[in-house]
């Protein structure tokens, strides 16, 4: 049912997001109040990749986390793929819960120090109970050569990768459920540039082969616009402006998408246009 | 101001809680002060039953305790059974014994240590380090009971210092500056054991606290510009070590007094100690009661006591929530 | 240097766990000819100058100018011997008599002397130890068990339930632990037999500690708790029960190692110090607290010596657990 209106709905819908974060003292009146979001409306369709970019603190990471169902907003909604997802429960979430797999900022933290890559691989099909240790097994095998990673490397420790290699052996394990939204949150920073362009490629590939739709987060515009079929620009709490990267660099609206295009080392030369 | 406020009123509410907590150990008592007298074929149910009823001990526990609470504002802290007193009366007599021997005995221990440490923590893996640190680990494998004993052997064998209790049998006889002398002579044995028994411990915290302060990138850029290492040690160094010490001086409270009971009962030193012991055996209730409650009161004062010496020390705590 | 440790250590708890074969006496049995006997010396050499290869040993008569002391008694000479068959104990069910050494009767080979009724303090030794540091094990078990309890519930699921505990954490801590250990100790029975005395001692020791434990292990369970591959499970869809098991009780490994090798010398000399007030394990049953009982008379203290073996034996125990403590320490400061 919901793979026949893969094509007609589409993969994402938020509407009124908010939410806000309060930081209260003991014993103190003072209250701080952070709204992360402030009323984001927007429509991911399936198969593209979305980018969410913006300064730090501007709320996209909290964004991410709603939409991978990892933290509750205040207000608003999400559909992913027509179902209210902050409605589901059980068993209905668990199978939600494959479809939707986020990539967290950092890769030495988001991987168990004590695990061994094969168990860090295998963890979500552990987790939802799929399949034989055997097959389990072959699955990490499968997924670390759709990965580019060696699979006798499977018995090594995360510490005995380089970054790069830590970030693919997270796309490995986000893989395994077989999901069809991936969020990456800032999966590029910290990389090395000719690591980055490897992840990119990695990522298109496997957009391509198993008919992934992302949603990147970032702070970088420029690789954003490599990257992207649409970008958001996220300031505050709220989208500014929304389009395609072709339509934003040579035409931004808002004072925020301008600010962060003036801030391109050497913008000109991004997509090629010699306007500025 | 209001942070000092705070932290006497959560004193205050540890002093209510632990008061709560030992009456709540009574309950769990199946015996009690008259067990042994009931078993007593001479003693009548009767007056057990009318004993029992003047202590207050037939009534319900929330009773009791209310009973004691109000004693305690009274300033009598309830009635001992075995000397008929006032539990303050008793207790504070000795509970002056045990603040001087521990006083005494934590300004020693600091003042040995915290240069000890000091010097450890600068020569780190150097030689000096490295005897000390093997010294106060020695010292510490010498459980405290060894330790008050193998002393009161010394003392016996050796004559050299009065071994046991605080007086000798004719202090009344003696002169205001014999007297004193005498005191101190009784003094000095249970002080070495107390001392010798913290001091490794001590010594470790500041050693630690000094290198962690020590390897601060603060320090790495001072030792950069060339200023000279004393300068850099007691300026530098220390201040940013000051937070934990501090911390400790109210930890070493704790460590002290629960050492000091031991020593005060092995070295027959009249202080809470063997009073607690005593009433133990006797099933002083009461008086029980208020040496734990005395004891937590001191370690709790001793714990304001470094919050103030920290909230004096570091700007950061004054100046509240950024 | 942990490795002398960890041998060390397993050497003295397995001659107490053997303490039926390796003892020579059964420790209540009394020598009432012998009380104070200094420890027997092993001779090599005898009265007229031969040298012998196996050790033996002479009886002990009353010095005749000086009654309270002892003389060797030369006329008879006992080697020592190896698996006698001496008093019974029980071996993991079996009634056993063999024994590691003895003497011949009337022959008594006492290595540690004996105490006030004449009984073998080497095999009172023994003995006692099984109470000892088996004491000081169990209750640093139970202590260990409730903090870990407390602390993973209290880190994991915060709020209400977190402040509440810790709360009580702190009211613990507050209390000299010691007098703690006292009052809670004064509430229980003063006569009780040897066997509920030690299940008590150790339920009372026990409770008394759990609250620093308490402490850290919740500080670890908060701060794994934040950790992005705990995050990432979740998004899994990863039940509490499967995050607490996997990811952040293993972290708490470390911090439980740490505190056992602190707690349990602790512990052990808590058991000493209530037994050697008699408040803990009483008569018969020895303990090394109970042992070291008869000291508080000066003129025992100072007499003989020997009395203070159990004091002494203290510590090796604590330098082994010493060096265990600092080794886990600094594993666990460099550890990931």
């Amino acid at each position: 049912m919901v793979a026949d209106m893969v094509t007609t709905e589409p993969v994402i819908r938020v509407q009124g997001l908010r939410k806000t974060y309060v930081h209260e003292r003991p014993f103190s009146r003072e209250k701080f109040v952070v709204r992360a979001l402030d009323g984001i409306d927007l429509v991911i369709s399936a198969g593209s990749s979305f980018a969410l970019v913006g300064e730090s603190g501007s709320g996209k990471s909290t964004l991410a986390l709603c939409m991978a169902r990892l933290e509750q907003p205040g207000e608003g909604r999400i559909w992913f793929e027509g179902q209210d997802l902050f409605r589901l429960s059980g068993p209905e979430l668990m199978r939600v819960r494959r479809h939707i797999q986020l990539i967290f900022q950092g890769t030495a933290a988001a991987l168990n120090p004590r695990f061994s890559a094969e168990e860090i691989i295998i963890e979500p099909l552990r987790i939802q109970s799929v399949g034989t240790r055997t097959e389990q097994r072959d699955r990490a095998v499968h997924l670390m050569e759709k990965v580019g990673l060696p699979p006798v490397w499977l018995s090594r420790r995360p510490h005995q990768f380089s970054g790069g290699q830590r970030q693919r052996l997270a796309i490995a394990r986000a893989l395994a459920l077989e999901p069809r939204l991936l969020i990456l949150d800032e999966a590029f920073t910290g990389l090395d540039l000719s690591i980055q362009a490897q992840m990119v490629a990695l990522l298109r590939d496997l957009q391509s082969r198993e008919n992934l739709t992302y949603v990147f987060i970032s702070h970088d515009l420029s690789l954003m616009a490599h990257v992207a079929d649409e970008i958001a620009i996220f300031d505050r709490g709220r989208i500014v402006e929304q389009g395609q990267p072709s339509r934003l660099f040579s035409n931004p609206c808002q004072p925020e998408t301008r600010a962060l295009l003036e801030a391109i080392p050497g913008r000109r030369s991004v997509l090629g246009l010699g306007q500025s | 101001m209001a942070y000092l406020l705070r932290r006497l009123l959560h004193g205050a509410l540890v002093l209510v809680g632990v008061s709560v907590l030992s009456f709540l150990f009574v309950q769990l008592a199946p015996g009690e002060f008259f067990s042994d007298m009931r078993l007593n074929p001479q003693v009548s149910p009767e007056t057990i039953r009318h004993l029992r009823a003047q202590y207050g001990l037939d009534r319900a526990l929330p009773i009791r305790y209310v009973r004691w609470a109000r004693s305690v504002a009274k300033g009598d802290w309830g009635y001992s059974f075995a000397y008929g007193l006032p539990v303050s009366k008793l207790i504070w007599s000795r509970a002056r014994n045990t603040l001087l021997l521990t006083i005494t005995s934590a300004l020693l221990a600091w003042l040995i240590s915290i240069p000890l440490g000091i010097y450890a923590a600068e020569r780190r893996d150097r030689w000096g380090d490295r005897v000390t640190v093997a010294g106060s680990s020695a010292l510490l494998t010498v459980p405290d009971l060894l330790l008050a004993l193998a002393l009161l052997i010394l003392a016996i064998r050796t004559n050299a210092f009065a071994a046991g209790g605080m007086t000798s049998p004719d202090f009344a006889e003696l002169g205001t500056v014999a007297k004193i002398k005498d005191v101190a002579a009784h003094f000095t044995l249970p002080l070495a054991a107390l001392v010798l028994g913290t001091l490794p411990i001590f010594f470790r915290h500041v050693r630690a606290s000094m290198i962690e302060a020590l390897a601060l990138p603060s320090i790495q850029s001072a030792r950069a510009h060339g200023i000279p290492r004393s300068r850099i040690l007691f300026r530098y160094a220390l201040p940013a070590a000051a937070n934990s010490l501090i911390s400790l001086f109210g930890f070493s409270i704790a460590t002290l007094l629960s050492a000091s009971l031991l020593v005060e009962v092995v070295m027959s030193w009249p202080g809470l100690g063997p009073m607690l012991l005593e009433a133990i055996l006797a099933r002083d209730l009461y008086v029980v009661i208020g040496a734990v409650m005395l004891s937590t009161f001191f370690l709790v004062a001793g714990n304001l006591v470094a919050d103030v010496l920290l909230y004096l020390s570091d700007p950061r705590i004054r100046r509240g929530p950024a | 240097m942990v490795r002398i440790a960890v041998v060390l250590l397993s050497l003295l708890y397995g001659a107490i766990l053997g303490a039926g074969f390796l003892a020579p006496y059964d420790p209540a049995e009394q020598d009432r000819a012998h009380p104070f006997a200094p420890p027997t010396r092993l001779h090599f050499v005898d009265a007229e100058g031969s040298l012998h290869g196996w050790p033996f040993i002479y009886g002990l008569i009353p010095s005749p100018d000086n009654f309270a002391e002892y003389q060797e008694d030369r006329s008879r000479a006992f080697p020592v011997r190896l698996f006698v068959s001496g008093d019974h104990y029980s071996l993991l069910g079996f009634s056993c008599r063999r024994h590691w050494f003895g003497i011949d009767e009337p022959g008594h080979i006492f290595l540690l002397g004996t105490d006030g009724y004449g009984r073998d303090q080497f095999s009172r030794l023994l003995w006692g130890g099984r109470i000892s540091l088996l004491a000081g094990l169990i209750a640093a078990a139970l202590s260990l068990s409730l903090g870990m309890a407390v602390g993973s519930v209290s880190g994991y699921f915060g709020g209400f339930v977190d402040d509440t505990l810790m709360r009580l954490v702190e009211l613990f801590l507050a209390m000299p632990w010691l007098y703690l250990l006292f009052a809670v100790r004064a509430f229980l029975p003063l006569h009780i037999s040897p066997t509920v005395a030690f299940f008590l001692l150790v339920v009372v020791i026990g409770t008394v500690g759990w609250a620093r434990p308490a402490r850290l292990i919740r500080g670890v369970v908060l701060s794994a708790r934040e950790r992005k591959y705990v995050l990432a499970a979740r998004g899994f869809g990863a039940s509490d029960f499967y995050l607490l098991r996997r990811h952040i009780l293993p972290q708490t490994m470390g911090v439980f190692l740490t505190q056992a090798a602190l707690l349990i010398p602790q512990y052990i000399l808590a058991e000493v110090t209530l037994s050697f007030l008699g408040l803990g394990v009483g008569e018969p049953v020895p303990s090394w607290g109970n042992m070291l009982g008869s000291l508080q008379q000066y003129h025992i203290l100072a007499s003989y010596w020997w009395m203070l073996a159990p004091a002494l034996v203290l510590v090796p125990v604590f330098w082994g657990y010493q060096v265990l403590a600092d080794f886990l320490h600094e594993r666990l400061e460099f550890g990931h």
